[in-house]
């Protein structure tokens, strides 16, 4: 998966060697630290951004965001929800509310509980995992094969976050 | 298949769609996205995605490698239309945003051609 930095104020960022991902529509700043590359297109004298993996770099991306303690935003729930490609419809039954309800959490008028949005990050956060293709490899692996020690370190990992932001 | 008022929709490049909506539904881990930020027309890589996989080819032309030139559109509101041009080269897993743009009910042309 690539790997991903947030950036919450406006000024300055947190490093030379990193690409500021203005393009992904993110309501925040996203850094990039690997996965992208910049070249000139010689025949169209064009600057051409090419990004590796980016379904999986937007799975990074919302795990990296709801992850990070700042309460969720309706401009962040809109992105959260069209990055992994999900319905509004669906996201709501998955927390208990009226697809009104939700709505207007995104559009703003309301925002969720504390409870419900406890709930929707660790819905988000096992979503986005399920999503990052070394997670998807590795259970199919996991079919036939021992799991690796590079799966073994990616599921205590995955662990360790969940552990650390939900728990009791 | 269904649009998104619930009218059943005849899907016209069925070969493009599914393989477009593949390379956006986590099945490739080397795929490569490429695009000239000039070219999105305002819109986001999220709301490219997002086109890609709810929306409709309706247009497709071969290319000289494997792959194709095609046109996606989604309509994420009653009232607004995203497009979006792209060039899919299947055996190297890439993609190329050639243009995108949104368009509105009441226009007629897209609100940016790059």
């Amino acid at each position: 998966m690539n790997q991903v930095m947030l950036h919450d104020t406006e000024k300055g960022g947190p490093g030379a060697n990193l690409y500021l991902a203005k393009s992904l529509g993110a309501p925040f700043k996203v850094y990039l630290a690997d996965g992208v590359e910049i070249v000139t297109e010689p025949s169209t004298n064009k600057e051409i951004t090419k990004i590796k993996d980016l379904p999986g770099l937007l799975a990074a991306v919302v795990q990296a965001r709801v992850l990070h303690t700042r309460k969720l935003s309706g401009q962040d729930l809109k992105f959260i929800r069209s990055a992994l490609q999900l319905k509004a419809q669906a996201v709501a039954s998955a927390l208990d509310l009226t697809p009104e309800h939700y709505s207007r959490c995104e559009t703003g008028p309301r925002t969720m509980s504390a409870a419900t949005e406890k709930l929707y990050r660790m819905q988000i956060f096992i979503t986005s995992f399920t999503k990052d293709w070394h997670v998807r490899d590795a259970v199919k692996r996991s079919k036939r094969d021992t799991p690796s020690k590079g799966d073994q370190i990616k599921a205590e990992k995955c662990s360790q976050h969940f552990t650390r932001s939900f728990s009791i | 298949m269904a649009s998104e008022r619930g009218k059943p929709q005849r899907v016209t490049h069925p070969e493009e769609q599914t393989w477009l909506r593949g390379f956006v539904g986590y099945h490739c881990r080397d795929c490569i996205t490429e695009f000239c930020e000039a070219d999105l027309g305002g819109l986001s890589l999220v709301e490219i995605v997002e086109a890609i996989a709810h929306g409709d080819v309706v247009s497709s032309e071969k290319d000289e490698f494997p792959g194709a030139v095609c046109a996606v559109e989604y309509r994420p509101e009653k009232s607004r239309t995203l497009w979006v041009s792209l060039r899919f080269v299947a055996n190297e897993e890439r993609l190329r945003v050639l243009s995108a743009g949104e368009k509105w009910e009441s226009d007629h042309e897209p609100s940016h051609v790059a």
